[in-house]
């Protein structure tokens, strides 16, 4: 053992003072690192604890949120079966076009019936003229029709060919003007004539016009042509 | 493996200014305990503290006096410190062809009291010349674990036992470096001593060393003998009281008890100084005869013979050189100087040993 670097401590010592001064540094370090580990967990509690009003606030508000957002949903269901029931509504109502057939059919049914069951119609046209204005309630047009019947039932008549209706008649809610072009064939113009005054007579009738008319050579009868524009009303089955 | 796992150790030194900075060297004697504080500030020394502890009692029997007697550091950090122990518990050996088995038992013998019967020792060996024979310095090894543990436990940081012979090469490298400084450059190195005499109150020892190599600074040992019978137990230092008496005496008006007492130590101081001289001639006769050891030089006296006035004159006289006591020319030397705050307190010989261990520990 030569030089400067002189150590006379028996070899054993010398190990047991460096491991003794290895556990020694490596626990100050793990001492200051269970020391920075506790004041950086103290800061993060500390920091959670002053946002705790911030949160509770947050919370009582989100509960706010939450009820609206339920009463958002149940809302939204409702709207959904509403829809639903609609779809479904509109699947089962008839369109205007069909109740509107239906309706002339009746009325010049109901009219030959009664009246002229010997006039036939040949053919029919309908065409849908345009919107009725709705400005009175139901109940009173009601009154007015009631009262065109009872003014048909004193005998009151078109004077001529053209059977024209009171202009003050009023349609109910949801009723429809309608062009109907009919093509009738009868015995004699008298029976045609009978049969465009019991149809003018019908409540539903504001207006009734006698086109093209003459004999049909083939048949010996009586063929005319008939232009009326009639009140169909769209009723709800 | 200790290179891996002490990666914290350099970090945790450098967290504490100052403190990992300081060395604290400790001579051990029989008598008295010698502790200097060096601090290194980038290539200086700096010396910032010393203290002569009186430890009149046997070593290997009194740890725990040991300890109390060791002043512990004020700011409670743990400095490195570097002890040297008392040649008491060490000899020097200079094996002349014998076997091992031949030699432990000497060394055991010279040992005496210090070694048990089952003891180990610790030793450390270096060439004295160039035919490849070697000095050899043993302690016991209880008695140097025994004085770290008690360092240790006095609030120090003791991992290292220095060899005598070494520290004493080292302290007269930081001697020749103030003289050096301090002198003219025309010095030459006839002029630069190599040999340094350790006289302690219970111990004396001369080293020969050789000069240091290019690039170095501290010097090697080469030859050392230890002076047995030389010691100056009996020549206590008189006290303030007494030289007061011996003054007063010499002027013919006190009792004549102290310059009995005077003329006792004289008396008794002559007789060491020619016993210490014989074997100095004795030493450098044999020195003269190993190829590659310088004799040449003047004589550097440490210890608290250093401050006897007889002594160095006397030791010159006798051998026919210059003999010089150690001192440290800390403010003018070139690589150590004295801190501003302990400026006031000298270094004198008594802590050549202690400045030189503390030096070696902070290089």
């Amino acid at each position: 053992m030569t030089g400067n670097c002189v150590n006379l401590l028996p070899i054993r010592y010398r190990r047991r003072l460096e491991i003794r001064k290895l556990l020694m540094n490596w626990a100050s370090s793990a001492i200051l690192l269970i020391v920075a580990c506790t004041m950086v967990t103290n800061w993060t509690k500390l920091k959670v604890a002053n946002t705790a009003g911030k949160v509770a606030d947050l919370q009582v508000a989100g509960e706010q949120v939450e009820t609206l957002m339920v009463t958002n949903d149940g809302i939204q269901e409702q709207l959904r079966e509403l829809q639903f029931l609609n779809a479904h509504l509109n699947a089962l109502v008839p369109t205007d076009d069909l109740l509107q057939t239906l309706g002339a059919l009746a009325m010049l049914k109901q009219t030959g019936a009664e009246h002229v069951p010997r006039v036939r119609a040949l053919s029919m046209n309908l065409r849908r003229a345009r919107l009725a204005q709705v400005d009175e309630p139901a109940e009173k047009i009601a009154e007015k029709i009631a009262g065109k019947a009872t003014g048909k039932a004193t005998g009151k008549t078109a004077e001529n060919s053209n059977y024209q209706t009171r202009g003050n008649r009023q349609v109910r809610s949801g009723a429809e003007d309608s062009q109907l072009v009919l093509s009738l064939f009868g015995q004699d113009q008298a029976e045609i004539q009978q049969w465009m005054q019991a149809f003018a007579a019908s409540p539903r009738v504001r207006r009734v016009q006698l086109g093209k008319s003459g004999i049909d050579a083939r048949t010996g009868g009586y063929e005319a042509e008939i232009q009326a524009q009639i009140v169909v009303q769209k009723e709800l089955p | 493996m200790f290179s891996l796992f002490s990666l914290p150790i350099p970090l945790v030194g450098r967290w504490l200014p100052g403190a990992g900075q300081q060395t604290v060297g400790l001579d051990v004697s029989e008598q008295e305990i010698c502790m200097v504080c060096v601090a290194r500030q980038g290539r200086r020394f700096v010396w910032t503290s010393r203290a002569r502890i009186p430890f009149r009692q046997p070593l290997g029997t009194n740890m725990a006096g040991l300890q109390q007697a060791i002043p512990r550091s004020i700011d409670g950090f743990r400095r490195p410190c570097v002890a040297v122990l008392p040649v008491s518990s060490s000899v020097l050996r200079w094996p002349k062809g014998e076997s091992k088995v031949a030699f432990q038992q000497s060394v055991r013998a010279d040992l005496g009291n210090a070694l048990g019967p089952r003891d180990s020792i610790e030793a450390c060996s270096w060439p004295i010349d160039n035919t490849g024979q070697q000095m050899i310095y043993c302690v016991s090894s209880p008695a140097s674990q025994s004085v770290a543990e008690t360092v240790q436990r006095a609030g120090y940081q003791c991992s290292r036992i220095e060899s005598r012979p070494h520290a004493l090469a080292r302290a007269l490298s930081l001697e020749s470096l103030g003289q050096r400084a301090a002198t003219t450059q025309s010095s030459s190195a006839d002029q630069q001593p190599t040999m340094i005499l350790a006289w302690g109150l219970s111990d004396c020892m001369l080293v020969l060393t050789q000069p240091p190599a290019a690039g170095q600074f501290w010097r090697q040992p080469t030859l050392c003998r230890q002076l047995h019978g030389v010691n100056l137990r009996g020549i206590e230092t008189p006290s303030a009281e007494q030289r007061t008496l011996a003054d007063a005496s010499s002027a013919g008006s006190t009792p004549q008890q102290p310059r009995r007492v005077v003329d006792h130590r004289g008396r008794l101081l002559r007789r060491l100084i020619h016993a210490a001289s014989e074997e100095i001639v004795r030493t450098l006769r044999i020195a003269e005869g190993l190829p590659g050891v310088v004799t040449s030089g003047p004589l550097v006296v440490c210890g608290p013979a250093a401050a006897l006035e007889p002594v160095i004159p006397r030791l010159a006289d006798v051998l026919g050189r210059e003999v010089r006591p150690w001192s440290w020319s800390a403010e003018r030397s070139v690589g150590l100087e004295v801190s501003a705050k302990h400026a006031p307190a000298t270094c004198d010989s008594r802590f050549a040993v202690a400045l030189a261990a503390a030096c070696g520990g902070a290089a």
